[in-house]
């Protein structure tokens, strides 16, 4: 078993930042979020895209967070994709994990590659959503299945963002059934980013602690709390500035009552850490350690309960 | 509709390619608020990646022209892909045509065509074939690390009328610092 186990709580976190590698230490956070594509080279092979993690990349980033544990948070895979996943991102995955011990990986719930009408292969330049419709649960339960018998350990389903109206949808599946459905079974669950929940419920004139009241979360394992900007009337999940106090309050309303929960993230996207700075990263750590204070003692107490029973 | 179809159709209409369609929810699609701000986004995506692609090339010409690249380039869909290695060379002649001549614009996209062809070539295993061929000579209107240091820093230094030649030999394209000035008698024939 992992060190760090899926069942092991992993505690406040924020994706590696290569600009500031001084946060990556016990004192701020307790483990640190990667994306494996960060630390690569794209390239394109007969249409195919294939990645090669940079060594010198990897050596910064083993060295900045050597003291911490490490999950894995993938972009490119493009799991929704109904014509086929992207197969260079898996073989990355394959490599990083070789190096790389993870308890988990997650991916989120979009598609970034599409068929054209001509059947070519294309890239949709940014990540889109799945309506909520049985065929699309039925491929992401089943990419999910596969993806947590390649790596032998639990996948985590990140819910998305978008501007569209509200996309078409099977009878008896919305938003939170699409959700609740994916995140069944298997080892894993959700990745319930809090920040998106919150723009998706704004965007489109819902209640965010509706939705929360109807999502099952005993799924959850993961949450990622971030910030973003108001652009032509929609919130915009930027990932690029300070938590709202909204979803602060949902953290806190909804930590309790995520018993499977380990970890809780503060995303800021690497792009964009120099524009927010090192003291805005540095104070929302400082808050997330705050508001999860609680819920850290916890999972400890119920840790060492759960040793106590063992023995 | 299938999932497949969905997905491709959608990603069309964000592209600036939808289909007609007498289905409600693509006609409220296609006329949304939404779909226009998704499309902006895309594009901004797509801007971020091509200039990343454009290199020190676009950075040395001026902003007016590198807009107006990036403008002609984003109306031809490019862009999306996270990788744009099958475009950058595509990009550099079309910046190449926009240099003045002489220029540390030109020079510079000159240096990074050659570059990328020599290690390419190389990466093909072609260079064997051409192990006798003469080196590409690229003139430089100035000292020319000091000119790629300035234009990476964003400044543009004034032309020098001293020529030195930067050699880059196809079968080593990376060892190309072989920098020397040229002599009167190069610059008489290729000033």
């Amino acid at each position: 078993m992992h060190p760090f186990g899926a069942d092991a709580l992993l505690g406040i976190g924020c994706p590696y930042l290569p600009v500031f590698p001084s946060l990556f230490s016990p004192e701020v956070i307790d483990f640190v979020e990667v994306t494996p594509e960060t630390l690569a080279v794209a390239h394109l092979v007969e249409g195919a895209l294939r990645f090669t993690l940079d060594e010198q990349r990897m050596q910064d980033f083993l060295a900045a967070t050597c003291a911490l544990p490490a999950v894995l948070h993938g972009v490119e895979l493009s799991l929704g994709a109904a014509h086929g996943w992207e197969e260079g991102a898996l073989a990355l995955y394959d490599a990083f994990i070789t190096r790389v011990d993870v308890p988990w990986l997650s991916e989120h719930l979009s598609f970034q590659t599409y068929a054209d009408p001509s059947g070519a292969r294309k890239w949709t330049g940014i990540p889109l959503p799945l309506p909520p419709t049985l065929e699309a649960v039925e491929l992401v339960r089943s990419r999910r299945r596969a993806l947590e018998r390649r790596y032998r350990r639990p996948v985590l389903l990140e819910n998305a963002v978008h501007y569209l109206p509200d996309l078409p949808s099977d009878c008896c599946l919305d938003e939170v059934g699409f959700l609740n459905a994916v995140g069944r079974g298997g080892r894993g669950g959700l990745l319930l980013d809090l920040f998106n929940l919150h723009c998706q419920a704004r965007n489109h004139g819902a209640d965010a602690r509706h939705w929360l009241d109807r999502l099952e979360l005993d799924l959850v394992i993961e949450i990622h709390v971030a910030g973003g900007p108001e652009i032509e009337g929609f919130l915009l999940d930027g990932h690029d500035g300070p938590v709202p106090e909204e979803v602060w309050k949902l953290l806190r309303e909804t930590l309790p009552r995520a018993p499977r929960c380990r970890a809780v993230v503060f995303e800021v996207l690497d792009i964009v850490a120099e524009r927010v700075g090192e003291e805005t990263i540095r104070r929302q750590l400082r808050r997330l350690r705050e508001e999860t204070a609680p819920w850290r003692r916890g999972m400890r107490d119920d840790a060492r309960a759960m040793a106590i029973a063992a023995r | 509709m299938t999932l497949e179809r969905w997905q491709s159709r959608l990603a069309e209409s964000l592209n600036g390619r939808p289909e007609p369609s007498s289905d409600p929810w693509w006609q409220q699609t296609a006329s949304s608020h939404g779909l226009a701000v998704t499309r902006r986004i895309r594009v901004s995506w797509a801007f971020h990646r091509l200039r990343e692609a454009g290199g020190l090339s676009l950075r040395a010409l001026e902003s007016a022209c590198q807009e107006v690249l990036l403008a002609r380039w984003l109306d031809q869909g490019l862009g999306n892909a996270p990788s744009l290695e099958q475009e950058v060379e595509l990009l550099r002649e079309d910046i190449l045509a926009a240099t003045r001549d002489p220029s540390h614009a030109r020079s510079i996209c000159l240096l990074e065509i050659t570059l990328s062809r020599g290690l390419r070539d190389r990466e093909r295993g072609l260079h064997g074939q051409r192990i006798s061929a003469a080196p590409t000579r690229i003139a430089f209107h100035g000292p020319p690390l000091d000119i790629l240091v300035a234009v990476t820093e964003g400044v543009s230094p004034p032309l020098d009328t001293t020529i030195t030649w930067v050699e880059i030999w196809p079968d080593t394209p990376d060892r190309w610092s072989i920098i020397r000035s040229a002599s009167g008698e190069e610059t008489a024939r290729d000033p």
